[in-house]
């Protein structure tokens, strides 16, 4: 047994026996994730762990971690596992799932919900939904749990109302690699009390995470509060036979507006005119290619009308900008905006068109996942946040990049991602999202790496704020010498809160570190940034 | 080593002081915290100085307490171990507007009142405070996370990307900053997102009092100033009556400015002068108003106006609350005035509105919900009325915070600081509101003066972890030690 | 070799990006935290093995020679009813086919010479030997037949009764017979003619075997010159009109008969106005779509190519998703019922939980197979107050039944027919 009998039995003690595994077929299970399983780092460095835990509570956590500490067992959390992130890198992992501990509290008044790290966010949504509430489902889909996103990423576009992820996080309980529980926000003060997340002083919810978390590679959040925010939900009537699931919209409470430009810059253009003169609630562009994936009966079916359509889409290039109208104070308010939208559109062009009184992809988003259905792999070539023309300005750049790796990209028109408004407009948010298959030919996951790379340099060398800082590959070593070295003062960080190297190492590092990609990972010269 | 010559070749001989009087005030402010004298002024220009000042002061263990404002509040920038005061008031420039993303980047220096002029002749304003000092720098109240007075979520957190010194001598830009600021330099980056790189340093430079690094420059939110506004007041005889007015408010997302304020405090914001206007005042206000400003949009701004109108008539009525009004009876153009009041810094050439009473103020600011503000306005009553303090003379101020899933609330308590023994009297006082109040489950997120001693004695995790981060980024402990839990 | 041809599959396996989906109700749908999971495997075992996604794995793993079969391992691939829940939310979005592989290796298993259960070879050797799975004489297959109810000696309509009905749950054999008779319906039967469908022989990974009894009810049934195969057990429903078209390499459509679940010719019946509900039953009620009615019952397209980049089949193949189960026919007869009132739990239709008993599971796995129908069980009483769950399946309803009785549930369990039944009959004398 690769966990000592001794440690074996003590973390058994703590769960009983029905909660720990070590069985081949179990470890078997926990090897490689979803997102990102197949890129070529992870492939040679994809491990089983020696054991697999699934704790009850903050105190069996704890205890867990006191024994990995003693014993110097590297552990793994895992939520839904979804990002390979979470895969074991070392030998003699004791992966720690946390799907048994899905306590959900909902303080209705005060909007804001207490998570266990089990719960997912379509179960968040589902009962905020029924108090008038409603959470944001980030672009990778609902099935994500509530505190594995929003440590990690969490974006979609009803942020534009709501606030990243980041910013969503109020109070949190935290079990340190050691095993010591540090809370932040009110809970460091009032036990229990999970209302606000701010410091006591300095916020150290900013070493929690930052553009993105630690993936684990700083202990274990076991309770997260996060923001609820109103929504006329009760009015929201569920529809339709799987795969055509749905939400009716309540006409008089909200509506969805597609405006149609020939080019990103004046789509873009009216999403600026539209935060300023502040309404809706969902702000963004949408590719096309999204439309032939919900409409699509199969893969062939998305191919053969894809192929159909591209020449004439790559001559027009539309680009679709979407509003989404909440009529919060009431029917009137969502009159007045729309008349809003209407002058702005008249005023800056565009081809407007009320969207159908229905929702399958922003409230509760079911569909999040056919991203990954044209080719079986779907990565974001570029995750960027900043204003809005910076965001413009990179996704140009993008799509002129992944022309040169098309194929083994599937191909595309126009800016082959999307933008989102954050904050009311004052920041935004741009996504290039490629699709490939990554297994019937393996040059081809080989060349997407080859592309992702030069993709983060070309932000450094265009002077673009690189989002990529989650270590999803081997961004930290290329791009934190231009951002102040950032990764070195995360490693002692690291260093600092997990000395025995023991929670998901080597996080902070990347887990291609090492690894003999022959792909040219040197941090660049002269790019501009930080001093 | 001479001190003094080695911070002159740093910033300039004339850039130094070690003058008594100025020495002596800086070692006090207007808190109640003990005065400790600095040894020396610095008064840097550049990040380039600021970064060789950190770096001496690390070599020599040398204290560093940075100060931004011309007037200081809550004790921050008493050095208590001593030390060099970084006074940043020459980095006093707003280095850039930006109207299509609404920030504007601002040094430390730069005031409230110089801020609001500037971004008022585009047609925009800062996110206020409640009237904020107009010697206050405005970067400084967005990192001591002051509430400000518009509780919409995006208008929450006005601090975006910065530039700053770390204590262990490395110059830095947060956020999106690291990569470029735009402004003509050739960066596609234009210094929006306040996220990274790697962690959230803004968040740990909030509410840190200058422990764990010293800011150059900041990009803050602004808004565009709106041309048509309608002010409504709705009077109550108790705060708990007003609570669920502002809970309904909030989940209709609707309106600007959101406060409350009893009736000392909007007296004593209102009174033309401190003798018969204020005693006036006191005598006509009602015990608490609830302000509410409704603010047109850039476009159709009447009809926003129009529709939000109706909606909080609809929860008044819901609510049968008494009065909606647009004016106060006995103040005519009171709306304009407050309007006026709440989106300008406090006019230079008015005494200050906390000082006009006996000269003084102790604030006792935390964070809770809103059902449970009314029983921290009777505990801290009653806590007042123990201590034979007239609780008609406490000043309190609720402030819901985003669409109110929480409120801010501070309790001002005014005294003469000239008389000690009324001092003391204060300082007793508001030690047991301090303690009264953490009972009941206050969230001091703000620790200032003896509130540090009351938060870090509870919060054993925090503190440790708080302390290990400050090893990080000021591993010297050179950064206003003494502060928090340093 | 296995029925199912792995390296078509192998893709899906390797492309799974475990986005858990197939663990979770439809998002739309899911109505709240506590019966939010649609997955009864997963949601009572816990570890990712017993999950689609973590099926995958185990599927790769042991394609690869990476894992070798063990008793823990035959009970992360048995204990699953085959609900096809993962299936329809897996191709909802993602566009993968999770039941391929699930049953692919309930097929490897068998090839391997380690598989089924003991307790699915002991049911294996009852079929092979009395040609039902009780072992009972198969001669004694027509004894539920009640007096006055005429078979016709041919007919158009042949009700394909079932093992359970036969020998066990007669009375719904009898309900069903009467209902014909009240529509005017001649039928037949193949009465000792008529094997065991062959269901727990497939789902467990035994094709041979189930080859071979569904040859020979093909053989009969099409020797009966029958049109239509009426069938009360959604079980053998859906074995006759997908199962055996797979088993023998064609489509649904080739059967040489129309195959229809009770509740569906009734339905049809209904709205003819050849059926009417003269009695009222005053009960209220809620409805347990049968997996194997409901999101598994699509027709059976047979296909045959290869599986090229992106996942392409060539030539293109007919995904079903579920859309098209027969969801609202049982619906339609209930709420034509006077004095019936019919409350829908939170997961319903293609997002309805499991009953438990399918897939060898209530045969193997007992205590989990009770637990998956307490769950549901605790839906009926939490969210609709239900006096009744009904199911138009006879394994659903003795798999509910035990668990009711196992725990005091102040619920009982009814098959649709038996309702309809008292609402075609007056009191006493419906059966």
């Amino acid at each position: 047994m690769a966990i000592s009998k001794e440690a074996y039995r003590a973390l058994e003690s703590i769960v009983g026996p029905e909660f720990i595994s070590d069985d081949p077929g179990v470890r078997e299970c926990y090897r490689k994730g979803g997102y990102g399983k197949n890129r070529p780092a992870l492939e040679g460095q994809a491990l089983k762990p020696a054991c697999v835990i699934l704790p009850g509570s903050t105190k069996e956590v704890q205890e867990i971690l006191k024994v990995c500490h003693r014993y110097r067992i590297p552990f793994v959390p895992v939520g839904c596992f979804m990002i390979a992130t979470q895969s074991p890198k070392v030998p003699d992992v004791l992966t720690i799932d946390l799907k048994r501990m899905d306590d959900l509290e909902i303080d209705e008044r005060n909007m804001y919900a207490v998570c266990g790290p089990g719960v997912i966010y379509a179960q968040l949504q589902a009962e905020a939904l029924k108090r008038g509430l409603a959470t944001e489902g980030p672009g990778c889909g609902v099935g994500a749990t509530v505190i594995g996103n929003h440590l990690n990423a969490g974006v979609g576009p009803l942020e534009y109302r709501m606030g990243w992820a980041q910013r969503r996080m109020l109070a949190v309980e935290w079990v340190l690699p050691d095993g010591e529980i540090v809370n932040l926000g009110s809970a460091a003060m009032n036990e229990g009390d999970f209302f606000w997340g701010e410091g006591l002083g300095p916020d150290l919810r900013g070493v929690l995470r930052g553009t993105f978390g630690w993936q684990g590679g700083l202990g274990i959040v076991t309770k997260m509060a996060t923001k609820l925010f109103p929504f006329p939900s009760q009015r929201l009537e569920r529809t339709g036979v799987s795969p055509h699931t749905g939400f009716n919209l309540p006409p008089d409470l909200i509506k969805w507006i597609n405006v149609f430009y020939p080019d990103i810059e004046s789509a873009a253009n009216a999403m600026s005119e539209l935060s300023k003169a502040q309404v809706g609630m969902a702000l963004m562009t949408a590719p096309f290619t999204w439309r032939y994936f919900s409409r699509a009966e199969s893969k062939e079916d998305f191919h053969e009308k894809w192929r159909r359509d591209l020449p004439e889409l790559q001559k027009t290039t539309p680009h679709m900008m979407r509003i989404m109208l909440v009529g919060l104070a009431g029917p009137k308010q969502l009159e007045y905006e729309e008349r809003v939208v209407r002058d702005v559109i008249a005023r800056v062009g565009g081809d407007l068109r009320e969207g159908r009184p229905f929702d399958e992809s922003w409230i509760n988003n079911a569909d999040a996942h056919r991203i990954f259905f044209p080719g079986g792999a779907e990565t974001s070539m570029k995750f960027h946040f900043d204003s809005l023309d910076a965001s413009m300005e990179l996704a140009k750049a993008a799509a002129e990049l992944k022309k040169k790796y098309t194929p083994p990209l599937i191909e595309d028109y126009g800016i082959p991602g999307w933008l989102q408004m954050g904050d009311f407009g004052h920041v935004a948010f741009c996504e290039i999202l490629v699709y490939f298959d990554p297994t019937t030919d393996p040059n081809d996951c080989y060349m997407h790496e080859v592309g992702f790379v030069e993709s983060v340099r070309q932000d450094l060398a265009l002077r673009a704020y690189c989002g990529l800082q989650g270590s999803y590959g081997p961004e930290p070593q290329i791009i934190g010498p231009h951002y102040g070295n950032y990764h070195l003062l995360e490693e002692e960080f690291k260093k600092a809160f997990d000395p025995e190297n023991i929670s998901n190492p080597p996080r902070p590092l990347d887990y291609a570190y090492g690894v003999d990609l022959k792909i040219d990972l040197s941090p660049m010269q002269g790019a501009g940034g930080n001093r | 080593m001479n001190i003094k010559e080695a911070l002159s070749r740093i910033v300039g001989r004339e850039n130094v002081s070690d003058d008594p009087e100025e020495l002596d005030a800086y070692s006090r402010d207007h808190s109640l915290s003990p005065p400790r004298r600095p040894s020396y002024i610095v008064r840097p220009r550049t990040a380039e100085e600021v970064l060789a000042l950190v770096k001496f002061a690390g070599e020599h263990r040398l204290p560093l307490v940075p100060a931004s404002s011309g007037v200081h509040f809550h004790g921050g920038t008493v050095p208590s171990l001593g030390g060099i005061i970084v006074d940043l008031r020459q980095m006093n420039r707003v280095l850039g507007i930006d109207e299509r993303n609404r920030k504007v980047r601002i040094e430390p220096g730069v005031t409230w009142a110089h801020l609001a002029t500037e971004l008022g002749k585009r047609g925009f304003m800062p996110l206020f405070p409640l009237t904020p000092h107009p010697l206050k720098s405005a970067l400084t109240s967005h990192l001591e996370r002051e509430p400000i007075l518009i509780p919409k979520f995006e208008f929450g957190e006005p601090l975006l990307t910065t530039e700053v010194v770390w204590g262990r001598g490395q110059i830095f830009r947060t956020g999106a900053a690291a990569a470029g600021i735009g402004e003509g330099t050739g960066s596609i980056a234009r210094g929006a997102f306040p996220h990274g790189p790697g962690l959230d340093w803004w968040r740990i430079l909030q509410g840190a009092q200058g422990t764990m690094g010293i800011l150059t420059w900041g990009n803050v939110k602004m808004e565009i100033l709106p041309e048509v506004n309608k002010v409504f007041f709705m009077p109550f005889a108790d705060a708990a009556d007003a609570v669920e007015l502002m809970y309904r408010v909030g989940r209709k997302m609707i309106g600007y400015e959101f406060l409350m304020l009893n009736r000392m405090n909007m007296a004593a914001i209102l009174a033309e002068d401190w003798f018969e206007d204020f005693d006036r005042l006191r005598a006509l206000l009602p015990e608490w108003t609830v302000i509410l400003v409704l603010s047109g949009g850039p476009v159709r701004p009447g009809e926003r106006i129009e529709y939000e109108e109706e909606a909080l008539r609809e929860i008044a009525a819901e609510l049968s609350l008494p009065e909606v009004r647009s004016s106060l009876p006995g103040l005519p153009g009171a709306a304009d005035r407050i309007l006026h009041i709440l989106r300008h810094a406090w006019p230079e050439d008015k005494l200050y509105w906390k000082w006009g009473f006996r000269g003084e103020c102790a604030d006792l600011p935390f964070l809770t919900t809103l059902d449970r503000m009314p029983r921290f306005v009777r505990a801290i009553s009653d806590i007042a009325a123990a201590h034979e303090y007239p609780t008609s003379e406490m000043g309190i101020y609720v402030q819901p915070l985003e669409y109110g899933r929480a409120c801010h609330c501070e309790f001002s308590f005014f005294f003469d600081p000239f008389d000690a023994e009324e001092t003391d009297f204060i300082r007793a006082l508001y030690a047991d509101a301090a303690k009264g109040a953490l009972d009941l489950g206050a969230f001091y997120s703000r620790p200032y003066g003896i509130l540090a001693d009351l938060v870090y004695a509870r919060a054993g995790g925090y503190t440790m972890m708080l302390k290990k981060t400050k090893a990080i980024l000021d591993p010297n402990h050179i950064l206003n030690p003494g502060k928090l839990c340093f | 070799m296995t029925a199912i041809d792995y390296q078509i599959y192998k893709w899906d396996a390797q492309n799974c990006i475990r986005c858990t989906n197939c663990r979770w109700v439809d998002f739309i749908w899911m109505a709240s935290h506590r019966f939010s999971k649609l997955c009864p495997s997963s949601a009572r075992f816990l570890f990712d093995a017993y999950a689609a996604h973590g099926r995958y794995d185990l599927s790769l793993a042991i394609a690869e020679g990476r894992l070798k079969w063990s008793p823990k391992i035959l009970e992360e691939v048995y204990a699953c009813q085959l609900c096809g829940a993962c299936d329809v939310k897996c191709l909802r979005n993602v566009g993968l086919e999770p039941m391929q592989v699930l049953e692919w290796l309930r097929q490897k298993a068998v090839e391997d010479g380690k598989g089924p259960l003991p307790a699915h070879r002991k049911i294996a050797g009852k079929i092979a030997e009395s040609h039902n799975r009780y072992g009972a004489p198969n001669a004694d297959r027509l004894r539920w037949l009640p007096e006055g109810i005429e078979l016709a000696p041919k007919a158009e309509v042949l009700y394909f009764v079932g093992c359970n009905s036969s020998f066990r749950q007669q009375r719904l054999a009898r309900a069903t017979a009467r209902l014909l008779a009240a529509t005017g319906t001649d039928f037949m039967v193949l009465g000792p003619e008529e094997w065991c469908c062959g269901n727990p022989l497939y789902s467990v990974g035994l094709v041979d075997e189930a080859r071979r009894t569904a040859e020979h009810n093909l053989k009969a049934i099409r020797t009966s010159g029958a049109k239509m195969v009426i069938a009360s057990c959604a079980e053998c429903y859906q074995t006759l009109k997908v199962t055996y078209p797979r088993l023998f390499g064609f489509s649904t459509r080739d059967l040489g008969f129309e195959v229809l679940h009770l509740t569906e010719f009734l339905d049809r019946r209904l709205q003819e106005g050849k059926l009417r509900f003269p009695y009222p039953v005053e009960m209220r009620v809620t409805y347990q779509d049968p997996c194997r009615l409901g999101r598994m019952s699509e027709p059976w397209e047979h296909w045959e190519g290869r599986r090229g980049k992106y996942g392409i089949f060539d030539p293109p193949k007919k995904r079903r998703k579920g859309t098209f189960g027969a969801y609202d026919p049982a619906r339609r007869l209930l709420q034509a019922i006077p004095g019936l009132r019919l409350e829908e739990m939170e997961r319903r239709k293609d997002q309805a939980w499991c009953c438990g008993a399918g897939g060898g599971v209530r045969e193997a796995f007992r205590d989990f197979a009770l637990w998956t129908a307490r769950e549901r069980l605790a839906e009926a009483l939490e969210t609709t107050g239900a006096e009744a769950i009904v199911t138009a399946c006879p394994y659903c309803g003795e798999n509910f039944a035990e668990a009711i009785k196992s725990g005091d549930y102040p619920l009982q369990t009814l098959d649709i027919v038996e309702i309809m039944a008292k609402a075609i009959a007056p009191e006493g004398k419906e059966d």
